[in-house]
């Protein structure tokens, strides 16, 4: 039976509905910003009259998309856009498949010297630690190993930064996969290769990937590591917008072209994750 | 196919003993239960089998081979969990066929036998589907297909049918069992169900703290139980039991509790000597006491407490001095309560346990 709404539903819904525009607006107001700055010329750009709306306060302009898309830029452009996709991509694919290793061996396996909680304690101290302490010795190592501004270093560094993170997220996902299926699978004939290949990663598939994205977002984010180790060959998109601060003066326009470049691979992600967080597939395993 | 021999097994969880010293001997193309409350251990001995757990002492042996050491992969036994443990990702062919797969068996004998023990299970036209999408009853023929699909040498099954309603269980009791003598394989069933138990044992093990407390036959152990746990466990409703003194009497030998006096001098030549004079625990079934609603000479008087008519039988349950005796009577009995009962126990069909240690003594 559907209720009347009363003045008071009215009111209750208005506010909720007032509370989440000022929400988005505080959350998208950024990114409109960003991405109509991109569109403006240098001189709009540079206004002490803020111009909000394209067409009515400013006419937009490729001038800035074509300098680093086409124009002297380009080089940069491509191989940072690159860098950042194999990077990302490659350790988000490492950090995975070693965190769903160890996440399974400390959901399923018992360690007595070293409980299981103990390593979970230490896997995790790692992102305790704010990332810039080990950027000296990390750049001190990758010179001694020639691999200074090299993709490998940065997929390595990404890598290890990640790799708490899948390994506790993928356990917890192992976690909530019903023992019983596993020790079928075993009594049926599987070993510890066939069991992880045909039943234990096909059915935590959703987390997996939303593992992955994750994975390959930080990565793709990252700033402080690529900026310490690359300066030239392994660049990505956020080393890249951080040039915009150029000797004359600050780029916003060149910054804001860059940045809007670099959020469109997440987002296209972001959608794409949602699909997969839908559970349910585990649903009717086991009963009762 | 296979014999099964357990010896010596014993298994803690901590400071829990789940498994006691265990011995067992479980023969070619038997049926065999395990039969004990939630927690005696029936399902840890099962797992220990199939290898998921190892056991701290002694050995498992199938057909005289140690298998104490080898992974539950290797061990040639199919198990069928309470819960079934199909795969979720896959259809149930494909869990069906699972097993198979593994063996590298070709496709199209895959496909042969997967039809095949699918028309035994009549799940043929499920097959297409998966596992989320069936009700309880077809899961569970799923698993139990998954389990014969191998022709392994021995079943294994965690009370499976204990997540189905009381009308299917009743029914897939009967169909596994005639699968299970259709099929011949070695069979180990654990349940903590006593109507389970009887139907389909050939023999039962009444286990109970991790220990077995008798194997027999589901009649030998109805009949004939070694002492008070398994008397009181199998029976539905259990065996009535009550305290008191057996003494000597003017010559005859005598069980005394508050407002019962029973003769068993007919009972003195099976009845070990150094009982006399101690506190013993007598036994009798439901179903063996005899009763009336009228005098008659050699009863014991009682009053009704309660009735419960079944349909097919009635429970009365009768206070007889201090106790409450339950009675069944065949047939549909209406009496009101409060009304007076005579009572008999036939001397043929009375146990007596030692108090102290619960032993049968006869």
């Amino acid at each position: 039976m559907k209720r009347r709404k009363t003045l008071r539903d009215q009111i209750y819904s208005f506010l909720a509905l007032a509370l989440v525009t000022i929400f988005l607006v505080f959350l998208l107001f950024p990114i409109y910003w960003m991405i109509i700055t991109s569109f403006k010329t240098p001189d709009d750009a540079m206004s002490t009259t803020p111009k909000f709306i394209p067409f009515v306060d400013f006419m937009p302009s490729l001038h800035t998309w074509i300098d680093i898309i086409f124009g002297y830029r380009y080089r940069d452009t491509v191989k940072a856009l690159f860098n950042s996709v194999v990077i990302a991509s490659v350790s988000a694919t490492l950090a995975v498949a070693l965190g769903s290793l160890a996440g399974y061996a400390l959901s399923r396996f018992k360690y007595y010297k070293w409980k299981n909680r103990d390593i979970m304690g230490f896997i995790i101290a790692q992102r305790m630690m704010p990332p810039i302490v080990a950027l000296v010795p990390l750049y001190y190592m990758f010179s001694q190993l020639n691999l200074l501004d090299t993709q490998l270093a940065i997929i390595l560094i990404h890598t290890a930064f990640n790799l708490p993170l899948t390994t506790w997220i993928l356990k917890d996902f192992f976690d909530s996969l019903p023992i019983e299926v596993e020790e079928a699978a075993m009594i049926d004939g599987a070993k510890y290769d066939i069991l992880l290949a045909r039943i234990v990663l096909p059915l935590i598939k959703p987390g997996i990937f939303a593992t992955w994205i994750f994975s390959f977002i930080l990565s793709w984010n990252e700033f402080l590591m690529v900026l310490g180790i690359a300066y030239n060959n392994a660049i990505t998109l956020t080393w890249l917008v951080s040039t915009g601060h150029h000797v004359r003066a600050l780029e916003w326009w060149t910054i804001s072209a860059y940045g809007t470049l670099a959020i469109v691979p997440p987002i296209l992600f972001a959608a794409v994750l949602q699909k997969f967080v839908v559970k349910g597939l585990t649903f009717g395993a086991v009963k009762g | 196919m296979a014999h099964v021999k357990l010896e010596n097994i014993s298994k803690r969880f901590g400071k829990v003993v789940a498994v006691d010293h265990i011995n067992l001997e479980v023969k070619d193309k038997e049926f065999i239960v395990l039969l004990g409350p939630s927690g005696c251990g029936k399902t840890t001995t099962l797992r220990i089998i199939a290898g998921l757990e190892y056991p701290d002492t002694g050995r498992v042996y199938i057909d005289d081979k140690d298998v104490t050491d080898l992974h539950p992969s290797d061990r040639d036994v199919a198990m069928v969990f309470q819960n079934y443990a199909l795969y979720p990702h896959m259809k149930v062919f494909d869990n069906i066929a699972f097993p198979l797969m593994l063996r590298k068996v070709p496709k199209e004998e895959i496909k042969r036998r997967v039809h095949e023990v699918a028309r035994l299970l009549r799940i043929e036209e499920v097959l297409d589907r998966y596992p989320s999408q069936l009700s309880g009853g077809q899961q569970q023929r799923v698993a139990l297909a998954r389990a014969i699909v191998r022709e392994p040498k021995v079943f294994l099954m965690d009370e499976p049918l204990s997540n189905l309603d009381a009308k299917l269980r009743v029914y897939m009791r009967a169909e596994l069992k005639k699968l299970q003598k259709k099929i011949g394989v070695t069979t180990i069933y654990v349940t903590h169900d006593q109507a389970e138990a009887m139907t389909m044992a050939d023999r039962i093990a009444i286990m109970n703290n991790g220990r077995i407390l008798q194997i027999g036959s589901p009649k030998e152990v109805y009949m004939k139980p070694k002492n008070i746990f398994v008397a009181g466990f199998i029976g539905s409703p259990p065996m009535n039991f009550i305290e008191g003194d057996l003494k000597e009497e003017e010559g005859k030998l005598v069980f005394e509790t508050a407002g019962l006096k029973l003769d068993l001098t007919e009972l003195r030549e099976v009845l070990p000597e150094k009982i006399i004079g101690k506190s013993v625990i007598i036994g009798i079934r439901p179903e063996d006491i005899e009763s009336s609603f009228e005098r008659k000479e050699g009863y014991v008087k009682g009053k009704i407490y309660v009735v419960e008519p079944l349909g097919s039988d009635t429970i009365i349950d009768a206070e007889i001095g201090e106790n409450i005796i339950k009675i069944r009577v065949v047939g549909s009995v209406y009496v009101p309560e409060g009304n007076p009962i005579w009572i008999k126990m036939p001397l043929d069909k009375i146990h007596v346990f030692d108090k102290a240690s619960g032993e049968a003594l006869i």
